[in-house]
């Protein structure tokens, strides 16, 4: 039942659904016999949040425990936030709608940058202290945890712990640890010191960050026993990772309304634009047996007519047609498609493009990434120009008469020639198609190109660059258009201003805690949105905290600076990352790690911990 | 081939799924209630799905219907026991029969308005609404908006007055041709109250044909 004095406000709003619960499969609990409450908060709206597997995997897994009941909540939309404080009425779990700052633990995943000030609005709708050191007893602790948790300097502050790496294990066991701590009556210090023991647990309050006089991190000194380095924690057996039998439903229309099914975690390729090429490491795959069952316990437990292979690269799975074959013959007569996100452009072949034409009709997507060949081997992109057009060939031979092809601008050594072969590359595929002699009867091509603007990440390469300034992007985008051929290719790119806040914050320090405060206070709620994101209040932030937006964003970084993260440990080692980096200025590529190990330091750790593993690095497990 | 005719209930937090949602849920439904749903033979094949009259978000009723079909015949008692089983909270079959009418057939229905709020002025704006001789409210449609005069084919079938509560049931047009929602006669109560009421909460009774009898 929802209370009436919530029940009152959902008339007045746009789609209520995504405040009143009661979807197919929540859990509710009997709050009387539960000793944890966790409220898993996703910082934006409810049809985002309820699109993010990371959700729905912590929902399950928590929920499975007697004694913990964990709850979604999302971002309210403006007029239900409006309506909310009007009322008096603070931020509530949707299972059982009581207000947030009555729960025990505050977990946000932190998906994107642009998020961070919507964290701060959910704490201050729940009436909870934003800050660390002003919340005290050992109630409403806030966590984070997902790809921003590693550098999440900016946030450090308002935040009490973050998990760092794949939280399935270590999640629970500091769920249990607060268990205790509740029991014993511990203070929130002690639990916290306890907590930084854990493997995985980062305690940014422990940790005294001191900064030279140009701004650069001089020293990050731990306190209380605090370890030096922290270390990431990882699921080394994935077959045996926990996954939900079945997902909430939700009534209305999200994001990605689907069943979902992690195929592989971590990736092979070594694109050193890519965050998640890196932290996600080692590379793991399900056994197609697996995946294939809980695949199909989804779509029977949540009546979903489509199941995606999800991964970075699915494509890379090394029995992927074994596993859509054994999937097509249940999901075929009960009308299932299957999903395949992530394709990479050189693994097409006949048999898979069929099976993937089996399932879907609409169009095809690839990432060449760059343009020439040059900087696509200085990014490691590590696909040729005859690969892309093959593919292409073979999708338009299949019947296919429209190909999407993303690229990025800005990336490190791009020169006008780099950024004019995106054009080039695309007219090569336009002029393809009209050359083949079985291309589709009667019909057009399109050639989409979608660009978008880099942004430098920790844990890459590409840490250390500088990202281009503004005026460089727009004169790119420019150049861009000016050097389309054809009525055929279609041009989309992103606006450079979010891309550049995104830099700011991603290689960001503990002094942008008061610029991200600031912005909030300035009505900067829902900054991923374009119709809520303000670039013009975040450099007034800075500018008023005396900070430089060029400091963080297209300073070049030298390879001996102590980086705001640098005590966070991805198991991916900054030699590693510096003898890619010089590649790159070399236009030279590493092999993948199926064809050789480039020794980024996982296989150390992997030793360390004793897991043994197969291929031609030891860090390609199964 | 069997069509077979389902009424059901939407109550609770269910009023607040949008007719659209609700087709889709039970196209999930129909995914997991293991029944022989027959399948739309095309290019994109889907669970045949048809509703007697949309209900308008935030009404709740115990008197809708859809119609589906299956491929074999199963008794009326289980195929109302299997979607059950699967139904979220809050929508529930009542009971699964052959159809008899035609969704053409509708021209009525009954709604059950129920006004909450202390103060005197809500019953003396009911008193008001109820003397009116016309109450002319907008009707958005399709091709614009539209003036019509409720006192024209509204009738008001009961009313209640407890003190800060007031119960208001009306017969209104429905079906393809004219059909009035619940919330233009809120329109008109408010407008002469000149504010929202504290609380309005809406549930259709019935679904008539022109001789008033219950749909079916």
């Amino acid at each position: 039942m929802i209370p009436s004095e919530i029940e009152r406000l959902l008339p007045k709003v746009q789609k209520p659904a995504r405040y009143c619960g009661g979807e197919i499969n929540t859990i509710i609990k009997d709050k009387s016999k539960v000793s944890t409450r966790v409220a898993f908060c996703f910082p934006d709206l409810y049809e985002v949040g309820m699109s993010h597997l990371g959700m729905k995997l912590f929902y399950s897994a928590f929920n499975k425990r007697e004694e913990i009941w964990c709850e979604r909540v999302f971002a309210p939309a403006e007029d239900m936030r409006t309506l909310l404080l009007e009322n008096g009425i603070k931020l509530y779990g949707l299972e059982s709608f009581d207000p947030l700052d009555e729960f025990d633990v505050i977990m946000f995943t932190l998906q994107y940058e642009l998020c961070y000030t919507g964290v701060l609005d959910m704490l201050y709708l729940s009436g909870i202290p934003l800050r660390q050191k002003d919340r005290k007893g050992l109630s409403h602790m806030v966590m984070g945890g997902g790809p921003c948790a590693c550098n999440p300097e900016p946030v450090a502050d308002f935040f009490d712990l973050f998990f760092l790496g794949e939280g399935e294990e270590v999640d629970l066991e500091v769920l249990d640890l607060y268990g205790q701590a509740k029991r014993e009556g511990w203070s929130r210090e002690r639990f916290l010191q306890k907590a930084a023991q854990i493997e995985g647990i980062y305690v940014p309050s422990l940790y005294d960050i001191s900064y030279h006089a140009d701004g650069t991190v001089a020293a990050i000194t731990p306190k209380n026993g605090a370890p030096a380095t922290i270390k990431k924690r990882i699921m080394p057996d994935f077959d045996k990772a926990d996954f939900p039998e079945s997902f909430v439903v939700p009534f209305i229309d999200v994001v990605h309304d689907r069943a979902v099914t992690e195929v592989l975690r971590g990736c092979i390729r070594g694109c050193r634009f890519c965050q998640a090429g890196y932290i996600y490491r080692p590379y793991r795959e399900r056994s197609a047996d697996v995946i294939d069952r809980q695949a199909y316990d989804l779509c029977h437990n949540c009546g979903y007519d489509e199941v995606s292979l999800s991964s970075l690269s699915t494509s890379d799975h090394s029995h992927l047609a074994e596993l859509m074959e054994k999937m097509l013959v249940w999901a075929e007569p009960e009308h299932i498609d299957l999903s395949l996100p992530s394709l990479r452009i050189d693994s097409m072949t006949p048999h898979l493009l069929e099976l993937v034409q089996r399932v879907r009709k609409s169009g095809l997507t690839f990432a060449p990434e760059a343009g020439s060949q040059r900087l696509r081997d200085a990014i490691n992109k590590n696909i040729t120009e005859q690969e892309v057009l093959d593919t292409c060939r073979m999708s338009f031979e299949n019947g296919y008469t429209a190909v999407k092809l993303y690229f990025m601008m800005g990336l490190p050594t791009e020169t006008e020639e780099d950024v004019k072969a995106i054009i080039e590359l695309a007219q090569k595929v336009v002029d393809l198609f009209y050359r083949l002699p079985n291309k589709p009867k009667g019909k057009g091509v399109t050639v989409n190109i979608s660009v978008a603007c880099f942004v430098p990440k920790p844990f890459t390469p590409f840490q250390f660059e500088p990202q281009d300034a503004p005026e460089q992007f727009v004169a790119k985008q420019k150049l861009l258009l000016e050097t389309v051929s054809s009525r055929k290719i279609s041009i989309s790119y992103h606006d450079s201003g979010t891309s550049r806040i995104e830099a700011i914050l991603a290689r960001g320090d503990r002094r942008l805690a008061d610029v991200v405060e600031a912005v909030w206070r300035d009505g900067g709620r829902l900054e991923g949105w374009e119709d809520h994101f303000n670039p013009a209040r975040w450099y007034d932030a800075m500018e008023k905290a005396g900070l430089s937006p060029d400091f963080y964003a297209t300073r070049k970084r030298e390879y001996d600076e102590l980086m705001p993260w640098d005590h966070l440990d991805y198991f991916v080692s900054k030699e590693f990352l510096i003898r890619e980096n010089r590649l790159t200025h070399e236009s030279k590529t590493t092999p993948n790690c199926r064809e050789r190990c480039s020794g980024c330091g996982v296989n150390k750790e992997l030793k360390e911990k004793g897991v043994t593993c197969s291929g031609n690095c030891p860090c390609v497990l199964r | 081939m069997e069509t077979v005719r389902v009424f059901f209930a939407k109550e609770g937090r269910l009023k607040y799924i949008s007719h659209l949602d609700v087709t889709r849920c039970l196209a999930r439904v129909f995914h997991r209630c293991g029944l022989p749903i027959w399948y739309t033979q095309g290019f994109n094949p889907h669970a045949y799905l048809t509703f007697a009259l949309p209900l308008p978000l935030g009404v709740e009723s115990r008197c809708e219907s859809f119609d589906f079909r299956l491929t074999e015949e199963v008794n009326y008692e289980e195929v109302r026991d299997r979607l059950n089983a699967v139904l979220p909270e809050d929508l529930r079959a009542l009971r699964a029969a052959a159809p008899v009418m035609e969704p053409g057939a509708i021209c009525w229905a009954d709604y059950r308005l129920t006004i909450r709020d202390d103060d005197p002025a809500a019953e003396a704006a009911l008193e008001r609404f109820l003397a009116a001789e016309h109450l002319t409210v907008t009707k958005k449609t399709k091709k614009g908006e539209q003036e019509i005069d409720l006192k024209e084919k509204m009738t008001v079938q009961k009313v209640e007055r407890k003190s800060g509560e007031y119960v208001l049931e009306v017969r209104l047009p429905a079906g393809g041709t004219v059909n009035w929602s619940p919330m233009l006669v809120t329109g008109a109560y408010n407008a002469l109250l000149g504010r929202e009421p504290y609380w309005t909460g809406y549930e259709r009774l019935a679904i008539l044909t022109k001789d008033f009898q219950d749909f079916c």
